[in-house]
């Protein structure tokens, strides 16, 4: 209803699809943020888009794959991790990318983040951590904090369950590179994305994003404005804090930093050296 | 009287909320009224709508035409356009750019009038509301009793200022406006419905297991399931129902399952996605013979599908889902009021026949609001089956017995152990692999089938019982095509229904009558393949004549099954 504003070229247009405009979500909301994150970094390493898969799951989160013109999959509801694991094991070439939210990732596909973690496999995963299922109307979700409200989690009692930190998660499952910072440090973000991708190994990236629609009403955070300003003031940068000692209070405070940068063997490295000696053996 | 609305707009703009004060405006003044909600699977934007139908007969399902449009945005004002009667209007929010300006065209300011008068641009919905009571040149006395009954727990500012911003619409475009409206409601008389509760199939599903005593509930949310699951945590507190959300539907299956070996009558609400996820659990619980009810409201798959759009394509999936074989029950409400009956007799049935029950729903069934009649509560049964006595001798969980069922008794009860395995076991309980044990623990599945049988409800057959074309339905086609065989019989056509809601194990007596007498049966589904038709020929080798398939995701309508009885040559 409001004027249609001059139509501006997105400054990531060579790589987001401005015909998949506009974006399906709600002002204020962190996710278009990280998608841009994304872009960049895939500009500043200079990848080949014929070489870049990028794969989510289903949520908010989820849709943001839809927007890249580089090869895309949307997956079901959990499993992009999987799925992108066997596009990397058919094509170690491709430059692999998963991007999805909260719920996706760790609760209903929470299995295949901590086993991709342990086999180490060459895949980048990216995040949202908007703490509850943007998508489905914000119910609470493995992130969620002890108390806080959700459509499942109602006032006045609040979410009985206790978080998982997600840092702390997939350093202890074997990530060889792992980073949280929160939508509004797009710079430094971007950065470690970009040190995530050209990894080799897997590597776990988080954003701290805000869902002012659902989560930020229902726990009266404030709109999207609001709740990115709060994000800038209690996030605390440590970078190569042991990651057990990565703490995320919303309320207070937010590390953020890369806590993990380790060398391990890779898997699809692996394969093809056990491929090759197998052959050398016949 | 026959008035459809179509409200429509972005997502997040309130269009829920004018549909719902339209509707119970109506409803207060004695009408029968049915809400159907378009909406696209994103939380902002797009294009979604709701449609509004209202009746002095009882009403099933949404009309293919519209009397009045609002229109919140410009997609809202185009796109259904040529559904409008002939002399039809469409308001629309005049700050809107559109200048194809038509004369069933009235662009109206509605946000500048709640901003005015009320103070607040949420009261654009009490203008929307102004506006469309206008146009019906409906008494406006009659509305400011609902509207003041409405917002009454909002304070006394809150209903002035919409009664006031509603009334300030309603005489601006009886003023401007000069276009009369097909429908002229000045000398409106009380209707003849008195049925005041307002519910969807979900809060009907919902209020169905809380009334069945319902004591867990562990869902993981999924479109279109989700409200009930919520429904009933919002009152979990009240009722002493223990609810989780867990991380997926594997688990939310299995820990049903537990509460109720645990003891509990226990339920879990999914759609396909979620289900496909629960089969490994599903026939865990049969071969546990641990009861479960298990709510999938269905939307258009497979994969991920259209998540907020409506189909009728789980009922093979639901009778084949799993390895193996084992009794099971699928019912498939018609409309909410059914969805409450359907979901009290699942809870009993999972219970008399220690069966997983399914409950097939879907997005237009969930998502649908009617006004029903008060529910009484005190007139549900609860049948929690065979359970054990104190003097039955030495306990064992699958004693072989000649209806199959076995008592149940439950960990803690005292002097009894309860064993069980997803192993073929022994009637105590543990792993076997004797033949004979095998075979007979098989027909103690089997022989449970007959009793399910006699204890599940007949089809109904509406219209006359002779008539020469039968229209065969199941679960919520039942409203469209019942109104599709009313049009066609008024206009002479010898036509009846047969609709299922009991759809599995299938009674067949009554459709053999039907097949006997008529020479046409038209499955009328919203699915492709016409499952229940294929599920018919499978179980009584009877064959439809006709199919009439609906699967883009929107509901049927009587207009739309009549125009493909035509197109198939069935008329
Ligand atoms: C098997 C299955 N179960 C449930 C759903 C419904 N569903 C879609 S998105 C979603 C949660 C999304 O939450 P999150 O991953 O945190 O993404 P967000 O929307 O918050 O960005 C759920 C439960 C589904 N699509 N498939
Ligand atoms: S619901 Fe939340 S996560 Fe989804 S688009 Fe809106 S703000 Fe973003
Ligand atoms: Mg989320």
């Amino acid at each position: 209803m409001t004027e249609s504003a001059p139509v501006l070229r997105h400054p990531m247009s060579k790589y987001i699809r401005e015909d998949r405009q506009p974006w399906i979500y709600c002002p204020g909301c962190s996710i278009g943020i990280v998608t841009n994150m994304v872009a960049r970094a895939i500009d500043k390493l200079g990848l080949d888009f014929n070489k870049v898969v990028v794969v989510s799951g289903i949520g908010c989160s989820g849709r943001s794959s839809g927007y890249f013109k580089t090869g895309t999959y949307h997956t079901t509801h959990g499993r992009a991790i999987a799925f992108a694991e066997g596009v990397k094991i058919a094509n170690p070439d491709l430059e692999v990318i998963v991007i999805s939210g909260d719920g996706d990732i760790a609760a209903i596909g929470g299995n295949h983040l901590i086993h991709a973690c342990r086999r180490n496999i060459d895949i980048t995963v990216i995040c949202i951590n908007n703490f509850n299922y943007g998508m489905t109307g914000g119910q609470f979700g493995p992130t969620t904090e002890h108390e806080r409200y959700s459509q499942t989690s109602p006032r006045p009692i609040g979410n009985i369950e206790h978080p998982f930190n997600l840092v702390k998660l997939a350093a202890s499952s074997g990530s060889t590179f792992v980073a949280r910072w929160t939508a509004v440090q797009a710079r430094r973000a971007t950065r470690s994305i970009e040190r995530a991708i050209k990894k080799k190994g897997f590597s776990f990236v988080e954003i701290i994003g805000a869902c002012p629609t659902a989560y930020g009403r229902m726990n009266r955070l404030g709109d999207g404005l609001k709740m990115h300003e709060h994000l800038l003031e209690v996030a605390e940068i440590k970078n190569g804090l042991p990651p057990h000692e990565a703490e995320l209070e919303y309320e207070s405070k937010i590390i953020c930093g890369e806590f993990v940068d380790i060398e391990k063997p890779e898997y699809t490295a692996v394969l093809r050296a056990a491929h090759t000696k197998f052959k050398e053996s016949i | 009287m026959d008035i459809s609305f179509n409200i429509g707009g972005e997502a997040g703009q309130g269009i829920d909320t004018i549909g719902d004060l339209l509707a119970q405006i109506f409803v207060k003044q004695g009408f029968y009224t049915f809400t159907h909600k378009d909406f696209m699977s994103r939380i902002r934007g797009g294009y979604n709508f709701n449609v509004i139908r209202v009746s002095d007969r009882p009403v099933h399902a949404p009309s293919h035409k519209y009397d009045v449009i609002i229109a919140l945005t410009e997609d809202a004002i185009r796109r259904p356009r040529d559904s409008l009667v002939e002399d039809g209007v469409i308001i629309f929010e005049d700050s809107i750019e559109f200048s194809d300006l038509e004369p069933c065209h009235f662009p109206a300011p509605l946000l500048k009038t709640a901003r005015k008068v009320g103070g607040n641009i949420r009261m654009m919905n009490a203008a929307a509301l102004g506006a469309i009571l206008s146009v019906l040149k409906f008494p406006f006395h009659l509305a400011q009793d609902t509207l003041a009954e409405i917002f009454g727990r909002k304070g006394q500012k809150i209903v002035e200022g919409n009664i006031a911003v509603a009334k300030a619409l309603f005489d601006l475009t009886a003023k401007e406006f000069s276009r009369s409206c097909s429908e002229n409601l000045s000398t409106i008389k009380k209707g003849p419905c008195s049925d005041r509760m307002m519910i969807t199939g979900n809060r009907a599903v919902a209020l169905g297991a809380m009334a069945a005593n319902v004591k867990w509930v562990s869902s993981y949310p999924m479109s279109p399931s989700t409200s009930v699951f919520q429904d009933i945590v919002s009152n979990a507190e009240k009722l002493r129902i223990g609810t989780i959300q867990t991380e997926d539907e594997i688990a939310a299956l299995l820990m049903a399952i537990g509460a109720s070996f645990g003891g509990v009558r226990s339920l879990t609400t999914t759609s396909g996605g979620g289900f496909s996820l629960m089969v490994e659990a599903l026939g865990f619980a049969a071969m546990t013979e641990t009861p479960v009810v298990i709510y999938n409201a269905q939307r258009p798959g497979p994969s991920t599908g259209l998540p907020t759009r409506t189909e009728q394509s789980d009922l093979l999936f639901s009778v084949f889902a799993s390895q193996g074989e084992f009794p099971r029950i699928i019912l498939a409400p018609k409309d909410p009021l059914d969805g409450f009956d359907v979901t009290v007799r699942a809870f009993n049935l999972a219970e008399k026949y220690q069966v997983p029950v399914i409950i097939l729903g879907d997005q237009y069934f969930a998502d649908s609001v009617m006004n029903l009649p008060r529910i009484d509560v005190s007139t549900v049964s609860i049948d929690r089956g065979k359970l054990a006595k104190d003097d039955d001798g030495e306990y064992k969980r699958h004693r072989l017995t000649d209806d199959g069922v076995s008592p149940r008794a439950f960990p803690g009860d005292p002097g009894k152990i309860v064993v069980s395995t997803g192993n073929v076991h022994l009637e105590d309980g543990h792993i076997t692999e004797d033949p004979e044990i095998r075979n007979a623990m098989v027909h103690k599945f089997m022989n449970k089938i007959p009793f399910i049988l006699e204890d599940l409800n007949h089809p109904t057959l509406d219209g006359t019982s002779d008539a020469e074309m039968t229209l065969l339905s199941w679960g919520s086609s039942w409203g469209a095509t019942n109104e599709a065989m009313s049009i066609l019989s008024e206009d002479g056509v010898s036509i009846n229904h047969l609709h299922f809601t009991d759809v599995y194990p299938l009674r067949d007596e009554v459709l053999k009558e039907v097949f006997a007498r008529a020479s046409k049966v038209i499955a009328v589904e919203q699915n492709t393949l016409s499952q229940f038709a294929k599920l018919v020929r499978m179980e009584v080798g009877l064959s439809v004549t006709h199919h009439v398939n609906r699967y883009d995701g929107r509901p049927l309508t009587a207009r739309w099954i009549i125009d493909k009885l035509e197109e198939v040559g069935a008329l």
